[in-house]
């Protein structure tokens, strides 16, 4: 990737960086914006056709309020997308890139708040056997049965949720951006209770009145599942627990990759990274123990330039050498704190490959 | 998956000849030809009841027996209270309840209700060669004692409020009545407007094709339930 820093800046440390995303994701961010633009209001859009066709059906109710609550993860992006890229100042010193991991949490507490509503919802309507009433509406004259026209509107909130999510999924995927991510899921969610819903008033018309209720439990657990997952990983990104990808799947490599570049420096006797996710990007600090004093601060500023060459999601990483680590470091792929087990110190034959790494930003 | 699931109960409906909507406990087709058990409670002029507990007239009461007469049931009359009707109903015991509800009625959780099938309003009237003013400060107008026509006129206007115990007596004096009743007491309309109220019949949760047919009947016969509500509301 070319040089972080934009013309005019001048210098800054080698660590930091004064923007947030690589240029040639720049307009995927643009795509992702507009999505949500769309989202937004196509959902209102939907809420008033439906909050229209509402009638005394508790089915309806469940995805016209999954509606109103799907709102939130896009308007959660857009407002975190006005913020996250402004500088840091005195009062907010590492810059407003949280605003990502605020928006994200309150996407999954609205995935999870919903499924589990519609998983209370649906059980009290099953244990009480409420048997829901759906009568005619007059529409241009002709009375028709309410259950079509419900239908009519489940399908209308559906379908174009589930191009929506899709689409998110992909941007998603490439920005790595977990507030997209949830959105995603919830559009998913969207389209899965709309359907339920529509099973459940052809239930109602064949005069099963238990099909809804059923139908939309199945739903809700799914929902409420994904809900958690990422109200888990929103907490855990603000307890600046170890960068994980953006699906939680698994952690985000980046810190072996460092500690790795970190083994092959010769002057390097022993180190330890850790990093915190600020939204889309990486803070953290880099300590080590440093075999001789020699340069020191241009070693320092060297190494800390081609670190974060390595990942464009690094945003601010500082370099400090000290006496002794004693932090915690990752052991691999697992979750369990242990203390201190490092990198092997390095091997001279090591040597060439850390010249070449250190080179690397001054070239 | 689901939606191939949806399709196929569909379409198994539509061979197996069911009618869409259905009913759960199948309240239509077993009124059909047979008996429909209707509940009702005094509410002039919708329901009225003789000695026995038979209704003797009233405007639901009417349409409900060439509702009956229309899908072929006989009618089977069970009078009681309002709450006492409404348990019967959540439990099976009756099919149809009439007696003035509306679509504010408290009971829209327990019971259908069907959709509004006439609105009436409640009015001040002013008799004949006194001006239609809606500045009633001061003036005496009648209300029908404990009815809310007297609270609400009360409430809403500065009128001073003459409880009457027979609104007959309200003939040729401003009153706070019902829009239905101007004509008789030779009233002239004001903009001065108390409540709406929105009638409703009450079927049991859930008995969707019963509920379908009764509200098909009731919708598009304004005229006759205007005819029928002209006849049967007198002061």
């Amino acid at each position: 990737m070319s040089d972080g820093r934009p013309k005019g800046q001048g210098e800054r440390r080698p660590g930091a960086r004064r923007f947030e995303l690589p240029p040639e994701l720049h307009d995927r961010q643009r795509k992702a914006v507009r999505l949500e633009w769309i989202t937004i209001g196509y959902l209102i859009s939907a809420v008033i056709l439906l909050a229209l066709t509402l009638g005394q059906s508790q089915a309806m109710k469940a995805a016209w309020l999954e509606d109103l609550l799907s709102l939130l993860p896009p308007t959660a992006f857009l407002i975190a997308a006005r913020f996250r890229k402004r500088d840091s100042d005195a009062k907010f010193p590492w810059g407003l890139h949280r605003a990502v991991t605020v928006a994200y949490l309150f996407a999954a507490l609205a995935l999870l708040v919903l499924g589990v509503v519609i998983f209370l919802d649906s059980a009290i309507k099953l244990v009480t056997a409420e048997h829901p009433p759906i009568g005619v509406i007059q529409l241009f004259g002709e009375e028709i049965w309410l259950g079509w026209v419900m239908i009519g509107a489940l399908a209308y909130s559906a379908l174009p949720a589930v191009f929506l999510g899709r689409a998110k999924l992909k941007l998603a995927d490439e920005l790595h951006d977990k507030v997209l991510y949830a959105d995603a899921k919830m559009n998913k969610a969207d389209w899965m209770t709309a359907s339920a819903a529509i099973v459940g008033v052809a239930g109602i018309g064949l005069g099963l009145w238990w099909a809804d209720a059923v139908a939309a439990m199945f739903i809700s657990f799914d929902i409420a599942r994904d809900g958690w997952s990422n109200v888990r990983a929103a907490v855990h990104d603000l307890m600046d627990a170890r960068p994980r990808r953006h699906d939680s799947r698994e952690f985000h490599p980046i810190v072996e990759r460092m500690t790795e570049e970190l083994a092959k420096c010769d002057w390097v006797e022993d180190a330890a990274v850790r990093l915190r996710e600020e939204g889309h990007v990486f803070t953290g600090e880099v300590l080590l123990v440093p075999a001789t004093e020699e340069n020191l601060l241009e070693r320092l500023d060297d190494l800390a330039g081609h670190l974060r060459s390595l990942e464009w999601k690094l945003y601010d990483i500082v370099v400090v050498p000290v006496r002794e680590i004693d932090i915690p470091t990752p052991d691999g792929d697992g979750d369990r704190r242990r203390h201190i087990e490092r990198f092997v110190p390095v091997s001279p034959a090591g040597a060439d490959q850390a010249d070449h790494g250190k080179g690397g930003q001054r070239a | 998956m689901r939606a191939l699931g949806c399709l196929a109960l569909i379409a198994a409906a539509l061979a197996g000849g069911c009618r869409i909507p259905g009913d759960p406990e199948g309240t239509l087709a077993r009124a059909e030809g047979g008996a429909m058990r209707v509940g009702v409670t005094e509410a002039d002029p919708w329901v009225e009841l003789g000695p026995d507990g038979r209704p003797t007239g009233g405007v639901e009461v009417e349409l409900v027996r060439r509702f009956g007469r229309d899908i072929g049931a006989r009618v089977a009359w069970v009078d009681g209270g309002e709450e006492e009707l409404v348990s019967a109903m959540k439990e099976g015991s009756l099919d149809l309840l009439i007696g003035g509800l509306t679509d504010k009625s408290r009971w829209e959780k327990d019971v259908a209700l069907t959709r509004p099938y006439l609105d009436t309003r409640s009015v001040v009237g002013m008799p004949e060669g006194r001006p239609l003013s809606d500045e009633l400060d001061g003036m005496s107008v009648v209300a029908e004692l404990g009815t809310e026509e007297e609270g609400l006129l009360a409430r809403k206007t500065g009128a001073e409020v003459r409880p009457v115990t027979d609104l007959a007596a309200a003939k040729g004096r401003a009153a706070a009545v019902p829009d239905y009743l101007l004509d008789d007491l030779r009233l002239r309309e004001t903009d001065v407007e108390l409540k709406r109220e929105k009638h409703v019949m009450a079927a049991r949760r859930g008995e969707n094709a019963f509920l379908v047919r009764l509200e098909r009947f009731l919708l598009n016969r304004e005229q006759e339930i205007e005819r029928l509500l002209r006849r049967e509301g007198k002061p």
